[in-house]
């Protein structure tokens, strides 16, 4: 007795300790496949008959319906007639490989390009409990998600919020801020390791189509995703395939210049693979760094044939989805063309600039804006491509949305070539 | 599906009232229309049938579960209670019978169904059908009744079953009860629009009208 004392305290702490190593496990065994019984990864026929005949015993004869044993049952039930009787084994974009037991009833979204391309693979919105603050702040392009939890950005998430929600799975970017993103992961998962973490940039033309495969298998929409990557490749394939044909000592001198004045693009940013892929010649695709600031002087020393302008961001934040009035737009256009020496640019002289809104110039939208370049940059080449239509194709068959470009929206300037 | 069996009565019958109408008047079309009032009538005919035939198939096909039962000839207190399941499947089957029963066959296996003194209970998994040769003297006269649920489409419903003094035997299904599946399972089959084969049958029976009308005419002359 006396020895048992003397170590009490230590039982004690053994026995604290045991419960909270427990505690994680006994929650990590939340995530075995529903109705398999004997743990075989696969649930039988005869499992599924135990479950329905104990919860038809329960609700019909018994206590009354379990809302636990129904929710198994139905998990149960889809994984039986969806994924062929076992665990669905996905893959994200980050390069994991993870295992659902159960479909995705409550998801967080945190970046607008998964939100978009969910709605591209007809995903029914109703399984999405929390957004991110981007897809919040544009209600005119996601108006079903006004009044729906803020989890905050990938600059700033609401870990509680995130929490708080009970989400089967958490929607983030893959390598865009790629230490950002792990981190975003690691925190989510030290607070609840039953919360699949899943990554996916979906906004570069060189991998957004086999995103969208990888991302339409994670939610069950593979018919969608087929579907959809047709359309898109097909999309991306009419620039690519004909600008192909133009050799490289013909392609267009191009300058192209953000929000800021005099900021352009290099090789390693976003923007130059867009201009490359339609086929331009990025007259700064050298400089450094990625977004360099660059000499008013070098613009003219440049003499591009195509100059870029894209507005939606930063000090020119309008245009786009949720603005009809172009006068702040055809300001920003008549700037470029009074700005010293310009008159002596081709572009101006041939009246090839363009302003782009970074709506269709970024994200899963970014194909309507290379398509825009290339109908700029080689206008007979392109001449039977309207990318108005093509874009209120995009969304009105893909994103469901009866937005109307011909009465709605600031997306290019001037709008013929 | 009974109003849209009722708005295409309604349709054809205010169609025919509206054809006798405007040909009043006007005798020749009235006896035009008199003459080909059988060719008119099995059109109109043809297509009723087969809106009604393809809105029951469609039915039948998207989901919930049908009942049938009769009795079984030369043995007394017993029926064979057949059931019918959707694509919806799997499904779970609870049977309230008005007195003890027991199961003489049975086409489930036995892990798919529990017998519990008047009750009961089995899970359609992979079968489209199953049927139970049942044994329950209390039945004539006696009311059966049944609840069903689908667990994919979280549709539930419930039949009656009834069986007169004369042994006469008589289904009810007050209808389904939609709880809402999960609305992001992968995309199935989509049903086939009845239109495309309303408008191929309208194109043959104008068809076989104008052939017929062509041989009259040739007879005639």
């Amino acid at each position: 007795m006396k020895i048992f004392g003397r170590y009490l305290s230590a039982w004690l702490v053994f026995f604290i300790l045991g419960i909270a190593v427990a505690g994680p496990v006994a929650a990590a065994d939340m995530g075995d496949l529903p109705l398999d019984a004997d743990g075989d990864v696969l649930i039988s026929s005869d499992e599924m008959a135990v479950a329905i005949l104990d919860y038809l015993e329960q609700k019909y004869a018994g206590t009354g319906a379990d809302s636990i044993l129904y929710n198994d049952l139905t998990d149960g039930v889809y994984v039986y007639t969806c994924w062929n009787k076992t665990a669905k084994t996905v893959h994200d974009f980050s390069g994991q490989t993870v295992t659902l037991t159960r479909p995705i009833h409550r998801a967080v979204v945190m970046n607008a390009e998964t939100a978009e391309t969910m709605r591209s693979l007809g995903y029914d919105n109703s399984a999405v409990v929390g957004v991110g603050k981007y897809i919040l702040e544009d209600p005119v392009f996601f108006p079903e998600y006004v009044g729906m939890p803020n989890v905050g950005s990938i600059w700033s998430p609401d870990y509680e919020q995130i929490i708080s929600l009970s989400p089967d799975a958490v929607f983030i970017y893959a390598d865009f801020m790629d230490t950002k993103g792990d981190e975003i992961q690691e925190t989510i998962q030290s607070m609840n390791p039953n919360i699949h973490v899943l990554r996916y940039d979906l906004f570069e033309p060189d991998t957004y189509a086999e995103e969208v495969g990888l991302f339409a298998e994670a939610i069950d929409r593979e018919e969608e995703g087929t579907d959809f990557a047709t359309f898109y490749t097909r999309q991306m394939g009419t620039v690519t395939d004909r600008v192909a044909t133009i050799p490289e000592d013909e392609r267009v001198p191009v300058y192209f210049e953000n929000a800021d004045d005099y900021k352009s693009c290099a090789e390693g940013s976003g923007y130059h693979d867009k201009i490359t892929l339609a086929g331009g010649k990025n007259i700064f695709e050298n400089a450094t760094p990625s977004y360099p600031v660059v000499n008013p002087e070098s613009v003219l020393f440049g003499n591009p044939t195509v100059v870029l302008k894209l507005q939606g961001s930063g000090k020119l934040d309008f245009g786009g989805y949720g603005d009809d009035d172009s006068s702040k737009t055809i300001e920003v256009y008549e700037s470029l063309l009074e700005r010293p020496g310009w008159n002596t640019i081709t572009a101006v002289k041939d009246g090839r600039v363009h302003i782009i809104d970074s709506d269709i110039f970024g994200g899963p939208k970014h194909f309507i804006g290379i398509l825009y370049l290339a109908t700029w940059f080689y206008p007979d080449v392109f001449a039977d491509v309207n990318p108005e239509e093509i874009h209120q194709e995009y969304l009105t068959t893909y994103q469901h949305s009866s937005y109307d470009l011909s009465s709605h929206g600031i997306f290019v300037y001037p709008t013929t070539a | 599906m009974n109003c849209r069996i009722r708005r295409i009565i309604i349709t054809i019958i205010a169609f025919r009232i509206t054809i006798r109408k405007s040909f009043i008047k006007t005798k020749s079309i009235l006896n035009y229309y008199m003459k080909f009032r059988v060719i008119i009538s099995l059109i109109l005919i043809t297509v009723l049938i087969t809106c009604v035939g393809t809105t029951v198939t469609a039915a039948g096909e998207n989901s919930g579960v049908l009942f049938s039962m009769v009795s079984v000839t030369g043995a007394e207190g017993e029926y064979i209670l057949s059931c019918e399941s959707a694509e919806t499947r799997p499904a779970g089957i609870f049977a309230t019978f008005p007195g003890p029963v027991s199961i003489v066959s049975t086409t489930l296996p036995e892990s798919q169904y529990r017998l519990n003194g008047n009750s009961l209970a089995c899970a359609i998994i992979d079968e489209e059908t199953c049927s139970f040769q049942i044994n329950c003297a209390d039945l004539q006269p006696g009311t059966l009744s049944i609840l069903w649920e689908e667990f994919a489409s979280g549709l539930s419903g419930d039949t009656e079953i009834s069986v007169s003094d004369a042994g006469d035997v008589a289904v009810s299904s007050p209808g389904d009860t939609g709880m809402g599946g999960n609305r992001n399972s992968p995309s199935v089959t989509v049903q086939q629009s009845p239109f495309a084969c309303i408008v191929f049958t309208v194109i043959v029976s104008l068809a076989a009208a104008c052939v017929y009308t062509g041989r009259r005419r040739g007879d005639s002359q």
